[in-house]
């Protein structure tokens, strides 16, 4: 492709160009800010489009800014370039609004021939020239001191260069479809370093269930054990009952011993009632005998029977009780004579003194008059009438001295009257408490006129009532005098010694006179008792024929036979009594004893003869349930091995005498033994068949499986995918790997070449890595170095050669790209401007140059070496 | 399943069968619920004039913590095992012998009983995975008067010196076990002439499974529409249907399972679809096209031509399709 006008409306500094170009050499002279670069980036622009954008760190405007016209409106221009067919086509491209128009030589708008990408720019260069606009910066469009630039890790530049093979322009990156494909297994997939993504999820989730899935079947393998366990506990269980059962037997064989021992002892009983019955009967009729012979006695006495032991003691109490009597009357009689005597001594003591009655009388009287004078003497009316006296006086002067003053008074009240009246001064006011004073002691003296005549009037009569106490107290001091006179004393002191001795003898006196009263009830009370007994037991005794007369006093040897033949009959009757009694035992003994031989031999037994037939009987039963022999029959389970048991049994066979009892016990022990174990078991069992019906794992299992079989079936489709894409990669890169090698030596070939030819040979082997960074074997050293090591215009040739050489491979089946250089030799000495014009100039034969320099030297050798004619474009004379 | 054991049973009970032989996997081991054994157990009981003989299999093993050793089966109920792998039935003139794995078969030892052999493993077959292997060769010396077999699930007869009657689960259990299921019911003498085995159905569901295939279809009703036309004749309202999807779709269009099976109208009880088309690719255009694609097609179809396995096929067509896709479009439609 070659571009062959540029119509420039406005851009940057430029207006209204249009500039003609050829298809070789095009020098694009200028001086400084003569527009040149601006009209290098106008075709970029035109080609490739414009950027927006912020402005750079750096302070760069974005090139839409940079590149606005500063005069005019017009931001827009157009490209007109003919491909390697011969195919012309116009670019028009706005850039304010935008707006790109690609015309063909008929000028038809062809835009929609191209691709639009992403950023809705037409892809009409990248189409014509077959390569992308950063591929076009790297390798083609080389702007002002940035040859090297760009190019080292370009993965842009490898796809291309990879893709150099390709027929026509595809923006296929192998780097982007092997990230693509990287990307699609790492974020929609997963590999093994990712944990978040689907196949991660489901793995995880997959692991989880088979742990899950792993302790459900521990569980079921816990429950199939326990159920095992189950198994056996139940299978010792019925070894357990075995034994219980067995225990049972021998229970009942035990039993069945001491049934026969009862029935032995049981005969032994009978036989022993047989013989009580015997001798119980023996007993009876003996006591019976004795009884009848008893009867008989009792009723010869019948008359005594009247009478009973009790009459007969009664009796002998009452007769000693009557001797008692007399003896007692006896001494009454004594101590009546006593007291007679001493009542007598008494008298003679009072005969000498006056009557004893009067010494009680006079005492009380002289108390009396005691007690009189002595209320007499404390009425004190001989006080009270001097009092009276007293008083009386002093009211008398009393009044007699108010009335004097109530005179005065009076005449004052007069006086002052008439002084009022005769018009003295305060005459009347004077007269006022005259009268009152007046008023006031008139009634005083009134008051006390009856007060006086109150007072004579008691006085008077506390006169007169003295006067009467006076002569009471000489009467009763009178008779006090009287009674002392009496009694011989002269005191009252001597009256009451005096009286008090005479009490005492008065009262010694009463007491022998009562005694001796007392003393004669009592005699005939005596008496009386003893008649009554008399006349009592007489009566009896004569009817019993002791005594032939009721009055006859009986003598002790007729009581004593009465008594006698009272306690014979008495003695019969207890005897009598006694032997129905005993009789009456002994016919409930035989009772019994019957009762018993029928309980025994089951049938109601009446007489001896039947305990007898009853006894043999039983005999002929017990030989026929001899249960030894059957004792040596009993036979364990053999599947039951308990040495317990098989002890008992051997015992049992072994002794001829069991002794059931320890046996009963032990087995007793043994069983409660086996019923624990036989709980305990049943216990586990049941603890077991709750948990085994509590584990229910199957159906979480059930639905773990089918979970697990879901999740790996959809594992399954992305592993396949995953294993799809990884082939993908790995086909990917081995034909990327495979088309690098192949433009790798061409593009190595051509960078030699083009090495030499601008450093004279000075260099021969210049290389690009995996990275497209340079290095160079050095000549002298034959060691490889980076270029970044060598001067800086050693680096800038370099780097010439390897966008020449990659324009090369790149463009080798398809358009021929036209090269850009914006002032590339700054750094170039005279022979590298040289040789590399020669470059340039051969190039130019077949492909379309445009050489940017404001150096008119630079502009003379690029004619010089040129072969063909130079296209110069002068900037100024365009500006 | 339940359902089908329960006719299973019916059946056992209206044909008045003196025996119900039970050729192993009669339960899963691990997965097995305590009431399913239970139901089980419940069933036999109610054939108490049936006598059931089961024999151990590789997924129902005898083993001591197995409901076989542990669970109160009803007294009609016969487990046979290593150590006890006989049973005589003199009220039915009958001996049943258990084929114990890796156990040589002893000969019968009366005669004149009608002697079954039941057995669980595979026959005849000498590759892959075997259980249990014995030869009809081996068998036919065992002097038996009816072998009956367990292991697979699909019913068969063998003929030959002696006849080894299969007749597989009486339900199936995947699409891997296609055809009728059911048991085997009848007479059994030992004039081998009056043995007559007959085949009964009773599975509820069957197993159904086909493909249809699609070319350059472009969307999921083309592909609803095809399905539908393929099911039409289907009269399997029981049936479990598993429909693939081969040929091929147009590039960049993948089918929608979910939005397909909504379109199917076909009433079946339960219907799964398969995607297995591939996208329609030009593969000649790509491959002349040359560059890194045209290398990258080529290098897949090299691969894809030397590719044996079906499995391996659809993997590699699918990574020919994802580069395709990531060198062209940039991004991939999984």
């Amino acid at each position: 492709m070659y571009i062959k006008r540029l119509e420039i409306k406005g851009f940057g500094k430029l207006k209204n160009h249009d500039i003609e170009l050829c298809g070789g050499l095009n020098v694009i002279y200028g001086c400084n800010e003569s527009g040149k670069s601006t009209l290098q980036g106008f075709i970029k622009a035109v080609l490739y489009g414009l950027k927006g954008g912020r402005v750079s760190k750096e302070g760069v405007l974005p090139p839409v800014k940079r590149y606005k016209p500063w005069n005019i409106d017009q931001f827009k221009g157009s490209i007109e370039y003919m491909l390697d067919s011969g195919e012309a086509y116009r670019i028009q491209r706005n850039f304010q609004n935008g707006e790109i128009n690609v015309f063909d030589s008929k000028f038809n708008n062809i835009n929609e021939k191209f691709e639009i990408d992403g950023k809705k720019n037409l892809l009409a260069a990248q189409k014509h020239l077959g390569i992308s606009e950063q591929c076009f910066e790297k390798t083609a469009f080389i702007e002002q001191m940035k040859t090297s630039g760009g190019i080292s890790r370009s993965s842009e530049l490898e796809s291309r260069l990879i893709n150099a093979m390709e027929t026509g322009y595809e923006d296929t990156s192998f780097q982007i479809a092997e990230k693509c494909l990287g990307d699609t297994l790492k974020d929609r997939i997963g590999t093994g370093k990712t944990s978040t993504k689907p196949l991660d999820l489901i793995n995880s989730e997959i692991q989880s269930l088979l742990k899950k899935k792993e302790g459900l079947f521990k569980k079921n393998a816990d429950m199939l054990k326990i159920m095992e366990g189950c198994k056996a506990l139940k299978e010792e269980r019925k070894i357990a009952l075995e034994k219980m059962a067995a225990i049972k037997g021998i229970f009942k064989l035990l039993a069945k011993y001491g049934d026969f021992e009862n029935m032995k002892q049981k005969l032994a009983e009978l036989k022993k009632i047989s013989d009580n019955v015997v001798n119980l009967n023996k007993e009876f009729n003996k006591n019976k005998f004795i009884l009848e012979q008893a009867e008989a006695s009792i009723d010869e006495s019948a008359v005594f029977s009247n009478y009973s032991s009790s009459d007969v003691i009664r009796m002998q109490i009452d007769i000693e009780k009557m001797y008692g009597l007399d003896k007692e009357w006896g001494e009454i009689r004594k101590e009546i004579s006593n007291a007679e005597k001493n009542k007598s001594e008494l008298l003679k003591y009072f005969e000498l003194k006056e009557g004893p009655c009067d010494a009680k009388f006079l005492n009380k009287k002289l108390a009396e008059l005691m007690n009189e004078l002595s209320v007499l003497e404390n009425e004190g009316y001989g006080d009270k009438v001097k009092r009276a006296e007293s008083y009386l006086q002093k009211a008398k002067r009393k009044k007699k001295i108010f009335g004097i003053y109530k005179i005065v008074m009076g005449l004052l009240t007069v006086l002052t009257l008439v002084s009022g009246f005769a018009g003295v001064r305060y005459g009347f006011f004077a007269t006022v408490p005259m009268a009152a004073a007046f008023c006031y002691l008139s009634i005083m003296t009134g008051k006390m006129k009856k007060d006086i005549l109150v007072n004579e009037g008691e006085h008077k009569h506390l006169n007169s009532k003295n006067m009467e106490n006076d002569r009471r107290l000489n009467a009763v001091k009178a008779g006090i005098n009287s009674i002392y006179s009496k009694t011989g004393v002269d005191s009252y002191e001597d009256f009451v010694r005096q009286t008090a001795k005479n009490e005492a003898v008065a009262q010694k006196l009463e007491y022998e006179e009562e005694k001796l009263k007392n003393l004669k009830m009592k005699e005939t009370t005596c008496r009386q008792k003893i008649n009554d007994i008399m006349k009592m037991y007489s009566k009896m005794l004569v009817e019993c024929g002791i005594i032939s007369c009721p009055n006859e006093l009986p003598c002790i040897g007729k009581i004593k036979k009465f008594v006698e033949r009272i306690n014979a009959i008495e003695f019969n009757l207890t005897k009598t009594e006694h032997l129905k009694d005993k009789l009456t035992h002994l016919e409930q003994l035989r009772s019994g004893m019957y009762e018993k031989a029928g309980n025994i031999l089951k049938k109601a037994i009446t007489d001896a003869d039947a305990v007898i037939d009853g006894v043999k009987d039983f005999e002929a039963r017990l030989e026929k349930n001899d249960t030894s022999h059957n004792i040596n029959k009993f036979n364990m389970s053999p599947s039951i091995k308990d040495k317990i048991l098989s002890d008992i049994i051997c015992e049992i066979k072994k002794d001829k005498k069991l002794e059931t009892e320890r046996l009963e016990s032990r087995l007793s022990e043994y069983e409660a033994y086996i019923s624990r174990y036989i709980n305990d078991k049943n216990f586990e069992i049941n603890k077991m068949e709750t948990l085994i019906d509590n584990y229910n794992p199957g159906e979480e299992i059930q639905y773990v499986e089918e979970r697990l079989a879901e999740l790996n079936e959809r594992a399954s489709i992305l592993s396949e995918k995953a294993s799809s894409l990884n082939i993908a990669m790995e086909v990917l890169k081995a034909s990327a790997d495979y088309l690098k090698s192949n433009f790798a030596p061409i593009l190595r070939k051509k960078l030699n070449e083009n090495i030499s030819r601008i450093t004279s040979s000075r260099y021969l082997d210049l290389r690009a890595d995996d990275n497209l960074d340079l290095r160079v074997k050095v000549p002298e050293t034959k060691e490889i170095i980076g270029v970044m090591n060598l001067s800086g215009g050693t680096v800038e040739q370099m780097y010439l050669a390897m966008r020449i050489a990659m324009i090369q491979v790149i463009e080798m089946n398809n358009e021929k790209i036209p090269l850009f250089l914006d002032e590339i030799f700054a750094q170039y000495d005279d022979n590298r401007i040289k040789s590399t014009l020669k470059i340039l100039s051969d190039m130019s034969k077949d492909r379309q140059i445009l050489l940017f320099t404001c150096k008119q030297r630079e502009v003379e050798l690029a004619c010089r070496y040129a072969d063909s004619n130079v296209n110069l474009v002068n900037m100024d004379t365009i500006n | 399943m339940l359902d089908v054991f329960s006719r299973v049973i019916k059946l056992t009970k209206d044909h008045k069968a003196h025996l119900l032989l039970i050729c192993g996997d009669l339960y899963e081991h691990s997965y097995v619920r305590k009431s399913t054994i239970a139901f089980i157990g419940k069933k036999f009981a109610d054939i108490m004039n049936t006598k059931v003989v089961i024999i151990p299999g590789n997924h129902d093993p005898y083993v001591s913590n197995s409901y076989y050793a542990n669970y109160e089966w009803p007294s009609n109920v016969y487990i046979l095992r290593s150590g006890s792998n006989k049973i005589d039935f003199e009220d039915l003139n009958t001996c049943v012998y258990y084929f114990v794995p890796g156990i040589k078969i002893p000969p019968p030892k009366n005669t004149g009983r009608i002697n079954i052999l039941m057995l669980h493993g595979t026959l005849d077959i000498k590759m892959g995975r075997q259980y249990n292997p014995i030869s009809m060769d081996e068998l036919s010396h065992t002097g038996m008067d009816y072998i009956a077999a367990g292991h697979f699930h699909n019913y068969f007869v063998k003929e030959g010196q002696c006849s080894v009657y299969n007749p597989g689960s009486p339900e199936p259990l995947g699409f891997d076990e296609p055809g009728e299921h059911g048991v085997l019911k009848g007479y059994i003498s030992k004039n081998k002439d009056e043995t007559d085995m007959v085949f009964n159905k009773t599975a509820l569901c069957e197993y159904i499974r086909f493909e249809v295939v699609l070319d350059r279809c472009l969307s999921n009703e083309e592909a609803a529409d095809s399905i539908n036309k393929a099911v039409y004749a289907l009269d399997k309202h029981d049936g479990l249907v598993e429909i693939t999807l081969a040929g091929t779709v147009e590039d960049g269009f993948s089918i929608d399972l979910e939005a397909v099976g909504n379109m199917i109208y076909k009433k079946v009880y339960h219907l799964k679809i398969k995607d297995k088309t591939r996208p329609c690719l030009n593969i000649g255009k790509l491959v002349k096209d040359g560059g890194l694609k045209g290398l990258f097609v080529e290098n897949m179809l090299e691969k894809i031509k030397e590719s044996k396995k079906e499995e391996e096929l659809k993997i590699l067509r699918r990574a020919l399709d994802y580069g395709v896709q990531a060198l062209e479009n940039g991004e991939i439609k999984l």
